[in-house]
């Protein structure tokens, strides 16, 4: 496609998830390479099911955390969904917070847990922002370019 | 990486030839994962791999996808942490119930849940995130888990047929290759039969005639090793209590290695889980047990079929054995389910040798929903026939002389024959009977299907649609013996071999006729026998089986193709692989149980996506018969495990029956271009 000013903006975002850490170059880039003519949203939709899912389990880590005594089943699910799908997606930062938080969950540390969960929360919330806008940039270049 | 994304993902771009790259293109899967995201995410990658995927976010309603349609997988992806079901549990129930391939994934790398997953008997246990280059090798998982099944029939009984069977298969090697424009599947599926020849070879010191672990015959064998108390139950006291004629030491002995193991398994699988366990206390209840608690259907059915007399046990064991996972499964590759029915084949077969799905009698057939009560067990010897296929043919072609249909159907059972390496000297001499479109003696006993295939049956695909018969159909190992009488020709099978299965013959036939068109799935085999016995050139089952697929919620369309006649494609075993060529990714797998590798070899990759659906479908359903991998009696059709190779051939007789009424035209469809199943969109 022709690098319009959008697609050279998304360039350049792109670029700076990778340089930043929040973004995995390898997993990304993987993923890229899936996207083609019969599936041309892949990268969106599978961005934008991240960006909600993760929401999700990080809530339900926290109620289960908040809850006495803790909710461990739900906690371990909940963990191992981030930790996987965050993984796949290639949010580095969010995996490697998960699997701090996962460290602490497997010791039964429930309060170096919790402090972990504030910093994954904050990572995610980073994520959720940047992506956001990337993904709804991506929609826009496409919709330009049809 | 991405090689595959020249086809993205789309399925259909199998060349026609059959190139070898294209395998495994096709294969079935299954993927369960709650995570939204990872589940896209795999089924894209699978997708580039020119997989064919189903994705579900529930265990429940994988299980109830993979039940409904038996043979309509050939291995299932499952996470390990999900809401409703542990993934450790659905294993279970997948390794017991359809006797799949089961690939656990989970990010997490723990090794505790790690070695769960392997004693549970996951065939392997991937940690997020998956890289393609790992899926990408799944379908080792298939082919093994069938050659080892396919080993397992071989060891039950004596082999002797390595060398046929190398014979065999280079024949049908080169049969195929005709047919077939895959070469590489071919010379891929003469490599497999040449390996599994040699396995065979290697594992068998005597050469005797293959013994057929018949369900009856198992359940003498139980109840003489109950007698003596397990640990003192010896080869040669269980011979003498059992007291069956022709039976040697030998057989004995190695059945008994294999009861072991999976006594063994039993009682492993129940110290995991709580469910199976119970079940698996002991063998005797657990079999009781596992009745009523694992395939409550397979085990009524059973049951109801009266073929399950110490069936709990062989049900147990069958689940047992299908549980545990540890060991080589049941012979059948394709059909566990069908196990019941492998155990059935084998007293019809006693004596003929060739294949004898032991272990598929043993095991699964109870398990497995059964869709009727006699026929499972017919279509299971059917399929069991793996080894028999050749006998298949035998029959097909024996009685092949009538119209063309049924000629078609010999023919391809000739053809499998010829690869189902069952064919006994008789055929030659029956094969004299056949037609000479047939050009194969095949007709008696099943056995020698090489001979058959040989001669030329249809192999390719002329109007027969054979190519895929001659592969291995499981099924025409039995089937053989039973449709060497029918066409009352007086196939030697039933009387040289002095095989059981000839007197079953007659009741194999009513059986498989009717489990034809209950099972639709399974029944290609047993159509073809109907068929044989009855000369008439109903148009097989197959077309019950091709619903049976279809049933399949496959995204491909292929099922509603495999209509076809399943016992086309039964018989055929390799119909489906040889003809397509494409889609004969599946071929590979399918290929142990029939003779050969032909199916597999066939599903080249004429449409990436699709044929190997077919392929599957039809190896599934053949090989169900045949091989019994996944067993799924029911679904035959396209159980793409190994079923495909018979569906294959069940389409093509379909569609020869269709167009000309007999075999015809129809071949071309089945024929490697024109799979029916290959039109499937992907």
């Amino acid at each position: 496609m022709a690098s319009t000013p959008l697609r050279q903006q998304l360039s350049i975002m792109r670029q700076s998830f990778f340089d930043e850490g929040i973004l995995d170059y390898g997993q990304v880039s993987f993923l890229e390479t899936l996207e083609n003519e019969d599936d041309p949203d892949f990268i969106e939709n599978v961005f934008s099911l991240f960006l909600r899912d993760s929401t999700r389990y990080i809530a339900s880590i926290d109620k289960a955390l908040e809850t006495t005594p803790a909710d461990y089943p739900v906690l371990e699910g909940m963990i191992y969904r981030l930790k996987g799908s965050s993984a796949s997606i290639g949010a580095a930062k969010i995996n490697d917070e998960t699997n701090k938080l996962r460290g602490f969950f497997g010791e039964g540390d429930l309060e170096g847990a919790k402090t972990s969960l504030q910093n994954l929360k904050a990572e995610h919330a980073i994520f959720k922002q940047k992506l956001s806008v990337y993904v709804g940039m991506l929609k826009q270049a496409k919709l330009s370019e049809c | 990486m991405l090689n595959l994304n020249n086809c993205k993902g789309s399925m259909s771009t199998a060349s026609s030839g059959g190139v070898s790259d294209q395998f495994p293109a096709g294969l079935r899967v299954l993927v369960v994962d709650d995570d939204p995201t990872c589940l896209v995410i795999l089924e894209k990658m699978l997708r580039t791999c020119l997989y064919e995927v189903t994705k579900c976010n529930r265990a429940e309603i994988a299980l109830s996808l993979l039940r409904e349609n038996k043979n309509g997988y050939d291995i299932v992806i499952s996470d390990v942490h999900m809401p409703d079901m542990d993934g450790f549990k659905l294993l279970e129930h997948i390794g017991l119930e359809m006797d799949l391939p089961v690939i656990m994934m989970s990010a997490d790398d723990g090794k505790n849940v790690v070695m769960k997953g392997v004693t549970h008997g996951a065939c392997d246990y991937l940690i997020k995130p998956i890289r393609i280059e790992a899926l990408k090798n799944i379908w080792q998982h298939v082919v093994r888990k069938r050659k080892n099944e396919w080993k397992d029939l071989e060891q039950s009984g004596s082999v002797e047929e390595g060398g046929d069977r190398q014979q065999k298969q280079s024949e049908d090697a080169d049969y195929s290759s005709s047919a077939n424009e895959g070469s590489w599947k071919n010379s891929k599926r003469r490599k497999d039969e040449e390996e599994e020849a040699e396995e065979r070879d290697d594992t068998s010191t005597l050469k005797k005639p293959r013994v057929v672990w018949s369900v009856e015959l198992h359940q003498q064998f139980v109840a003489a090793v109950n007698q003596l108390g397990i640990d003192k139950a010896v080869p040669k006291k269980i011979l003498e209590l059992m007291n069956v004629p022709g039976l040697t030491r030998e057989n004995v002995a190695s059945h008994l290695q294999k009861y072991r193991l999976y006594l063994r398994r039993l009682s492993g699988v129940s110290q995991h889980q709580n469910s199976m366990g119970n079940s698996f206390i002991s063998p005797q209840e657990a079999t009781y047990g596992a009745l009523s608690s694992l395939n409550g259907l397979d085990l009524q059915t059973l049951a109801a079929a009266g073929q399950l007399p110490a069936q709990s046990l062989a049900t147990l064991q069958a689940a047992g054995l299908g549980g545990s996972t540890a060991k080589p499964r049941m012979p059948m590759p394709i059909v566990d389910q069908r196990n019941l029915f492998s155990f059935e084949n084998p007293k019809l077969r006693f004596g003929e040798g060739p294949q004898q799905h032991l272990n598929n009698g043993k095991q699964m057939n109870l398990l497995h929903g059964i869709p009727t009560t006699m026929e499972p067990k017919q279509l299971a010897n059917l399929h069991h026939s793996a080894q028999s296929l050749g006998s298949m043919n035998m029959q097909l072609n024996a009685l092949g002389g009538q119209s063309g249909q049924s000629g078609s159907l010999l023919m391809q059972m000739s053809q499998q024959q010829s690869r189902g390496q069952i064919l006994n000297e008789t055929t030659s001499s029956h094969a004299s009977r056949l037609p000479s479109s047939i050009g194969q003696p095949i007709v008696t006993t099943a056995l020698t299907s090489g001979v058959l295939a040989r001669n030329g049956l249809a192999e390719n695909g002329r109007g027969t649609g054979f190519n895929p018969v001659s592969q291995s159909s499981p099924m025409l190992n039995f089937p053989l013996n039973t449709t060497a009488e029918l066409t009352a020709t007086s196939f030697p099978l039933g009387s040289a071999t002095g095989v059981p299965s000839l007197t079953s013959k007659g009741t194999f036939q009513e059986e498989i006729n009717s489990e034809m068109k209950g099972s639709g799935g399974f029944m290609p085999s047993y159509d073809i026998f109907s068929d044989l016995q009855q000369h008439r050139s109903h148009d097989w089952e197959l077309q019950n089986v091709g619903m049976a697929f279809n049933g399949s919620q496959r995204s491909n369309s292929l099922h509603s193709n495999i209509d076809v006649a399943p016992s086309v494609l039964a018989h055929q075993g390799f119909s489906s692989t040889q003809s397509n060529g494409q889609s004969r990714n599946i071929s590979a797998v399918g290929k142990p149980m029939f003779s050969a590798g032909d199916a597999t070899e066939h599903v080249n990759a004429q449409r990436l996506g699709q044929p190997i659906n077919t392929f599957f479908a039809e190896n599934a359903v053949r090989v169900k018969t045949e091989r019994v991998p996944d067993a799924n009696s029911q679904t035959a059709l396209f159980n793409d495990q190994f079923g495909q190779e018979d569906l294959m051939s069940a389409l093509l007789k379909q569609q020869q029956q269709q167009q000309q009424g007999g075999i015809g035209p129809a071949e071309n469809e089945f024929d490697f271009d024109g799979y029916s199943l290959d039109n499937i969109p992907v």
